[in-house]
């Protein structure tokens, strides 16, 4: 996965550390060590170390940080937010959750505790706990895009497609270029068999972003399942560019390659769709689609 | 709505938690939901295990257990990712019991506040139950630490339930003969397995159309094989999921049943797809003051836009590494695509080589190939070179050094 794919997809990005090489780590936690020996309650020192902690995943270190502001600024809701977040990315949920609460407590219209509340109680597999938090969420600020986005793709992953769909609907309202949601629908639209729409999301997400892979991805998939194989094999490629070792694109590609060969059987090529699924398989020996196509096409007669 | 489409007064196959949806429907799970209740309320059992793969149900047991257990009688802990240190477990599991958070960090002074909670909660008539999902991460360390947790106990009677719950990881780990001390201590060891059969599926999506209040037949007979086909043989998350769709494309296009061709097609649409984009979540910056030094500054990586010659090297894990700087690792400029690149073979590649037979031979060189080509961009970085020819050029490659060093081995071994 490229770096655009994986801020797409939600992986840990801080803003301001970002390309950060391991030694500048080192500098910079040395630099705000010495600060902080000047002044040892000096609350924005112990912020931007802990950030750097987080950054090299040093949890426990970060944690330190953290508690440090908490113990500096006790009414400080970002402070037990941000405490919250630590222990919620060392998998101690409860305490994430308490931090949390703390934060709602000192201030009742912290959106932000309300959902991070909510997304401990979805980690803990508690659907409509989870639901009602981010609905609390929402009501507290209808224009706010993070509530119903967390509330969109709880709904999401649990298949509840209506009330996804209307949720992210919600978004792209208040905030037409939002490419996650834009994304989302997309591949709903797709389950439900809806494939103009489908098309529909997934060029606006290429429109916004041209670099995703994962989106030209379902774009070929969209042309494909609707026959229209030319542009199913332009869109695969596009989306090979940008991720050589995108395993789904291949097997997809490797699926519409079958397709034509079938109706037009030329030896060359079924020995390509060999060469990529074999490709597929040596990066994952346990992908079962290239696997099950492969072993279709080693049973066909020669 | 396709509820009113189907007249039906619910939908019968959402994926969230409904207790009611589970009567009668999948009995491997009933049975798990049944014996562990038993385990806590009755049996007074330390252990119930529940082992079941992914999608089969084993959060929503746990939920509905949990759910069933009076909040008068008992006190709940519930661990979902447990793959912390023993000391972080215990303080997550006292937080949950006693509502604050557990500032403790010592090992000793941990298990003395448990030791005085397990017999505070049992003085009230209360019990101590702690449920840990995902059970199959516990490290080896830990399930003798939750082992030992388990000799709290009164003489008269049992304080506390430990109710794991993993994938067949567990299994294997509760069951390996080290462990014959924890598994001893097993009150109940349940599993919930997929689906068994075609006529397990049907029954199972009758019995759930029925409490949905379905009058008729919805899924024609010959739609069964379909559904148990691309639900990967029996999986309830599956099943669900491709009947929703089911009834959902049924209403759109006013279908009077769902057909195998319907069904087929929905299998087909949800395996295509990429997984959900996410919520991106960080902490809360804040806008202080800039506090760098001038001669510590933020350095972007830079790459060359043209390059003709790259050193390969994919990244491998710590013990591969070494395996790089000993015995007869392979270290070579070629030619592949428009890049000379320096190929390295790590000795442990050489070695397996050794003692394969062809087959095998060109898998791991395979194998080797993807993983340069997945950790070399560069290789690939235009959009008229095929990935794949890349790979099969650099499989080539690497299997004709293997090959060659094998016949100067054996020449030096003749010699």
């Amino acid at each position: 996965m490229k770096t655009a794919d994986k801020e797409f997809f939600g992986e840990k990005k801080l803003n301001q550390l970002d390309n950060v090489d391991l030694k500048d780590h080192e500098l910079i936690i040395e630099h705000y060590k010495r600060i902080i020996k000047k002044d040892e309650n000096f609350a924005d020192a112990y912020v931007n170390l802990g950030f750097i902690y987080l950054d090299k995943e040093d949890f426990d270190e970060a944690l330190k940080c953290f508690q440090k502001i908490v113990e500096l600024e006790p009414d400080n809701p970002k402070a037990f937010n941000n405490l919250g977040y630590i222990y919620e990315r060392m998998d101690m949920f409860d305490s994430a959750k308490k931090n949390f609460e703390r934060a709602l407590e000192l201030n009742s219209d912290d959106i932000e505790a309300i959902i991070n509340i909510g997304h401990i109680l979805e980690l803990q597999g508690d659907y409509h706990q989870a639901v009602c938090q981010y609905k609390k969420a929402v009501s507290m600020d209808r224009q706010a895009v993070p509530p119903h986005f967390c509330l969109a793709v709880l709904y999401d992953r649990h298949d509840m497609y209506d009330e996804a769909v209307a949720e992210y609907c919600n978004i792209l309202q208040a905030n037409p270029g939002h490419m996650k949601s834009l994304y989302n629908l997309g591949r709903i639209y797709f389950q439900l068999g809806d494939y103009t729409k489908a098309l529909h999301n997934f060029q606006n997400v290429l429109e916004l972003d041209p670099g995703n892979a994962d989106t030209w991805n379902n774009l070929g998939s969209v042309y494909e399942i609707t026959n229209n194989y030319p542009e199913a094999i332009t869109a695969y490629s596009k989306s090979l560019a940008i991720n050589p070792s995108h395993e789904e694109t291949h097997v997809n590609l490797a699926n519409v390659q079958y397709s034509l060969f079938l109706s037009h059987p030329e030896h060359s090529k079924i020995n390509d769709i060999r060469r990529r699924l074999n490709f597929v398989l040596s990066l994952n020996p346990h992908n079962k689609k290239a696997r099950k196509l492969l072993d279709r096409i080693q049973s066909m007669p020669s | 709505m396709y509820c009113e489409y189907w007249n039906l007064n619910k939908p019968p196959f959402d994926n969230v938690p409904d207790p009611s949806m589970y009567v009668d429907s999948h009995i491997s799970m009933e049975n798990v939901i049944a014996e562990t209740i038993f385990a806590i309320k009755e049996g007074n059992e330390c252990f119930a295990v529940i082992i079941g793969d992914i999608g089969l149900g084993k959060t929503l047991s746990l939920r509905i257990i949990i759910d069933s257990l009076e909040q008068d009688k008992y006190k709940i802990a519930l661990i979902t990712n447990p793959s912390i240190s023993f000391i972080q477990l215990l303080k997550e599991i006292i937080g949950q019991i006693t509502g604050k958070q557990c500032e403790e960090k010592r090992k000793v002074d941990l298990l003395e506040i448990f030791n005085h909670l397990l017999f505070e909660t049992a003085d009230k008539s209360q019990k101590i139950v702690i449920f840990i999902d995902e059970a199959n991460a516990i490290s080896p360390a830990n399930l003798e630490n939750l082992r030992l947790l388990t000799n709290m106990q009164d003489d008269h009677r049992n304080l506390f339930t430990l109710v794991l719950a993993g994938q067949m990881e567990l299994a294997r780990r509760l069951e390996h003969p080290k462990r014959a001390n924890l598994f001893q201590r097993i009150g109940t060891y349940s599993r919930i397995d997929k689906l068994p059969s075609e006529d397990a599926i049907k029954s199972y999506m009758e019995t759930r159309l029925k409490l949905a209040g379905a009058q008729k037949k919805i899924f024609d007979d010959d739609a069964i094989p379909v559904i148990w086909e691309y639900s990967d043989q029996g999986v309830p998350r599956l099943i669900n999921k491709i009947c929703k769709l089911c009834l959902k494309a049924g209403e759109t296009n006013e279908f009077l049943t769902i057909s195998a061709e319907v069904a087929a097609q929905i299998g087909e649409r949800f395996q295509r797809l990429s997984k959900t984009a996410l919520q991106h979540r960080k902490p809360r910056s804040r806008s202080g003051p800039v506090i760098f030094n001038e001669d510590i500054s933020l350095r972007k990586n830079s790459m060359p836009a043209e390059i003709s010659a790259i050193k390969i090297h994919p990244e491998v894990p710590d013990k591969e590494v070494k395996a790089l700087h000993s015995g007869q690792e392979v270290h070579e400029e070629v030619l592949v695509g428009k890049h000379k690149i320096i190929l390295t073979i790590p000795s442990h590649i050489m070695e397996r080589s050794k003692l394969s037979d062809r087959d095998s031979q060109s898998k791991l060189a395979g194998y080797w190939a993807a993983q340069i080509v997945k950790e070399n961009p560069l290789l690939t970085n235009s959009p008229l070179v095929d990935p794949v020819s890349i790979w099969h050029e650099l499989k080539d490659v690497i299997i004709k050094k293997i090959n060659s060093n094998l016949i100067t081995n054996s020449a030096t071994a003749i010699t």
